[in-house]
């Protein structure tokens, strides 16, 4: 095991030396300033702090009551701060309350609401209740297509999409680039995730930062990485606070470039301006990759203590499940979330992730059904591809799981460098 | 107004997720741009008529319907919201058929020869207590004085006066 | 480093790389309806109204974005795709012979008209052969507010003001779901203390025909 490796590394090693790097510190050093959320946090904390004496002035009083919520959800997306979003779900539901939940507007937030809190059942059925109030049709249908889509009702939510008339509008094109994806068609979904930004480029700075960085996100996944980091650079230009799109960065730094590193002064920074748990894994990853396990062990801890905060609910599910089966040897405990996710909703992913954790359980037949009639040839994610080629070999489909492997190797990007190490030494193997 | 109802206040809550803040506009060159063509998103006259006797469902017909048409395709909705309100009559002695047709042609009839005013249908102007004559010949009957509780809603002015000169509304707070 | 890492975490760390870049893409904008992907879309309410100033004109206002908060203010301004239209009809059918057309690029609203529409409807495109006036928008904290007029009398103003609505919103929707049976006296004005994005055209009565009575609605059209 060791020699192949070794020598793995060294072809590695000698194709990154040749390979130019992307990421280019004068393109962003300059975004990496102190206080670029400030004038947008004092803004909007003074926002909920008008809203929040009215309340009290006015006693209870709806219009109060939505705007605090409109204050809280907003801080939330800014900070990462998770108490921001439990705050304004609960102001939601007591104006909607107020109103008997006869309100459809009201319904149809808590049902984005419900979408960021990863409870896509109760995103369904306040768009449900939002429909029996009468509210308006062509939401109904945008949310039934997002929740349908996260909850597996495939089928429902392609049909909810083509009841949309009007197919170059960009609530249509970007849900279109969604499903395109989903169903393996990435140019596709890349091409419309293109006319999306040419619809909204010129209208919305955060439309503009929003499809663009998407659109920086797909061309990652397409190994179109030169075109990735041009798209986050300029999402960056238009919106300096837009830090999602120094994520990608960073990411293409360590992964691409393998400037470790830059991609931890990166990820650094976005931690010094905001709490986003996911860092603290990125930042574990690269940790490992540098050999420094301590500090990897403690972003992985960190990381646990945060996202295991009740306010978090399932949001983090999926990374969860791998801590729990790749770093903490705890496999019982992804088994009983992913057997949790399973019972939410039942995707290609969720059987993913149920059938990785009873491989991790050393349950290799269950995890070969599992992965065979639900994973296979239905997702085309590289994390998918990549556990079932580990459960196929483990159960005999060399030939299967080779084919697999190679595929994985397209997504090499997407999976970063150790993942990229691990395959190449399983192909060899095999 | 009431058309608040429309989607701002919700927009203001949804739209939080992502439109975070407004936007500056950016500005692409020092000419104006007067090419294209612009398609109708939104539609108001009379205050609150929309939110009102429009459903959530239909709001967008409703503000896409021209306001010639608006008779044909929501006076039956319109009645039914009425009775749902246990409409007769009001001050104006107009039964619901007569109420439901002139309110459901959402234009503001402006008097040209002399003032005008919420009140007496000529106009709207910026301390004119629209909601109130909303309400007054919605629940006030034959009488104006029946159902108090609902006839006003006890807000009677603006926060802030208005100017005597152009622009005429009060600066910003 | 590179020795480490061999000997050190490789198989340790699987696919948390994978998963923090494969992550769930961010959420979809919030959706709040068709057109609507410009905040400025809403109309708030629409105002025509003798002028106090001269009774030979007419004021037309038409706001958007309702509730700002005072810290909203700042921030808010007016698409540049959007076109802001008064329509007047002055021969009683309800279809618009006259409009007015508002629009704001680069900090400057520029409006045409009133000038006859040629086709009426749901699309409009800029009446440039209309009479035009410019004015620079006036910003928030602006000690003054920026107007400006043209010879034929037109005087306009874009700019955020104080909403001069008043309405107790918050007890009428009470009231609608059934949790409520009263307005309260005296009520609470939902809209006490927030502003609006304001486009205020003033124009002399002969430019609107010589009826006496006219129709007027404010629309919002985007391209």
């Amino acid at each position: 095991m060791k020699a192949p490796s070794i020598l793995l590394f060294a072809i590695l090693l000698a194709s990154c030396a040749s390979k130019k790097r992307i990421a280019n510190p004068g393109d962003y050093t300059a975004f990496l300033r102190q206080g670029v959320l400030k004038s947008k946090l004092t803004t909007t904390a003074a926002e909920l702090s008008f809203w929040e004496t009215r309340l009290k002035d006015h006693g209870t009083n709806y219009v109060d009551i939505l705007q605090a919520a409109s204050a809280h959800l907003r801080l939330f997306a800014l900070t990462g701060k998770v108490d921001h979003l439990v705050l304004g779900d609960s102001l939601l539901k007591f104006g909607s309350g107020m109103l008997r939940n006869s309100d459809p507007e009201i319904l149809f937030a808590l049902s984005q609401n419900a979408i960021t809190q990863h409870r896509f059942i109760d995103a369904a059925e306040y768009n449900k209740a939002a429909f029996g109030a009468e509210g308006d049709r062509y939401i109904n249908r945008l949310l039934e297509f997002d929740a349908g889509m996260e909850l597996g009702n495939y089928k429902m939510a392609t049909h909810s999409l083509g009841l949309l008339e009007d197919k170059k509008a960009f609530d249509y094109l970007i849900r279109r680039a969604k499903l395109e994806d989903h169903n393996g068609n990435l140019d596709k979904a890349i091409e419309l995730m293109q006319q999306a930004f040419e619809k909204v480029k010129s209208r919305s700075k955060n439309l503009y930062c929003w499809t663009l960085s998407n659109l920086a996100d797909m061309y990652g996944h397409a190994g179109r990485v030169k075109e990735s980091y041009e798209a986050y650079i300029k999402v960056l230009q238009k919106d300096t606070s837009y830090i999602y799109a120094l994520k990608g960065i960073a990411w293409i730094a360590y992964s691409h470039d393998k400037n470790s590193a830059e991609a931890k002064k990166i990820l650094h920074y976005i931690l010094s301006q905001t709490n986003m748990p996911d860092i603290y894994l990125a930042l574990a990853e690269i940790e490992g990759w540098e050999g420094n396990n301590g500090e990897k062990t403690g972003y992985i801890r960190r990381f646990l203590d945060e996202v295991q905060k009740p306010g978090y609910g399932d949001m983090y599910n999926k990374y969860l499940i791998s801590v729990f089966t790749e770093e903490l040897a705890d496999p019982a405990k992804a088994l009983e979330i992913a057997g949790k996710e399973i019972k939410h909703r039942a995707t290609p992913e969720t059987y993913d992730w149920l059938a990785w954790a009873y491989f991790k359980n050393g349950e290799n037949n269950k995890a070969m059904t599992l992965a065979t009639n639900y994973v296979y040839k239905k997702t085309f994610e590289p994390n998918a591809l990549f556990h079932t080629a580990l459960v196929f070999a483990a159960n005999g489909k060399k030939q299967e799981a080779k084919a697999l492997l190679r595929e994985c190797l397209e997504s090499s990007f997407e999976l970063g460098p150790v993942t990229t190490m691990i395959i190449k030494e399983k192909l060899a193997l095999l | 107004m009431i058309r608040i109802n429309k989607f701002s206040i919700v927009a203001a809550v949804i739209l939080g997720f992502v439109l975070v803040g407004c936007d500056k506009d950016d500005a692409p060159a020092d000419n104006f741009d007067t090419s294209g063509t612009f398609t109708q998103n939104d539609q108001m006259a009379r205050p609150a008529i929309n939110t009102v006797f429009v459903s959530s469902a239909r709001k967008n017909e409703f503000n896409t319907t021209v306001p010639s048409a608006m008779n044909a395709a929501f006076n039956a909705q319109f009645q039914s919201v009425l009775t749902g309100f246990g409409y007769t009559t009001n001050v104006l002695g107009w039964d619901k058929a007569t109420f439901a047709g002139a309110l459901v042609t959402d234009v503001l009839n402006v008097s040209m020869t002399g003032a005008t005013a919420f009140g007496t249908l000529t106009g709207r102007g910026l301390s004119d207590d629209v909601i109130t004559t909303e309400l007054t010949l919605i629940f006030g009957g034959a009488s104006g004085m029946s159902n108090p509780g609902l006839n006003n809603d006890n807000v009677n002015a603006n926060d802030k006066a208005f100017s005597a000169t152009f622009p005429y509304l009060a600066s910003p707070f | 480093m590179k020795k480490k890492f061999l000997l050190g975490g490789l198989l340790g760390i699987v696919l948390i790389g994978s998963i923090i870049y494969a992550a769930d893409h961010i959420d979809a904008p919030a959706v709040t309806g068709p057109g609507s992907t410009s905040p400025g879309n809403d109309i708030t309410d629409i105002y025509a109204f003798q002028s106090p100033a001269d009774n030979s004109k007419m004021v037309f206002v038409l706001n958007t974005q309702g509730l700002l908060s005072p810290a909203a203010t700042g921030a808010a301004s007016f698409p540049a795709n959007v076109m802001y239209e008064f329509n007047i009809d002055n021969t009683g059918d309800n279809i618009e012979d006259l409009v007015i057309q508002c629009l704001v690029q680069n900090g400057k609203m520029r409006v045409y008209g009133p000038v006859a529409v040629g086709t009426p409807g749901l699309t409009s495109t800029v009446k440039t052969s209309g009479p035009s006036t410019e004015v620079a928008v006036t910003g928030y904290g602006a000690g003054s507010p920026s107007t400006a007029s043209n010879g034929n009398g037109t005087r306009i103003f874009a700019g955020p003001r104080d909403d001069p609505f008043f309405f107790d919103l918050g007890r009428f929707k009470q009231i609608i779901a059934g949790t409520a049976a009263s307005f309260n006296n005296p009520g609470t004005d939902s809209f006490a203390g927030t502003n609006v994005m304001s486009i205020v055209v003033e124009v002399p009565k002969s430019l609107l025909g010589a009826a006496a009575s006219i129709n007027v609605w404010g629309e919002t059209k985007s391209k």
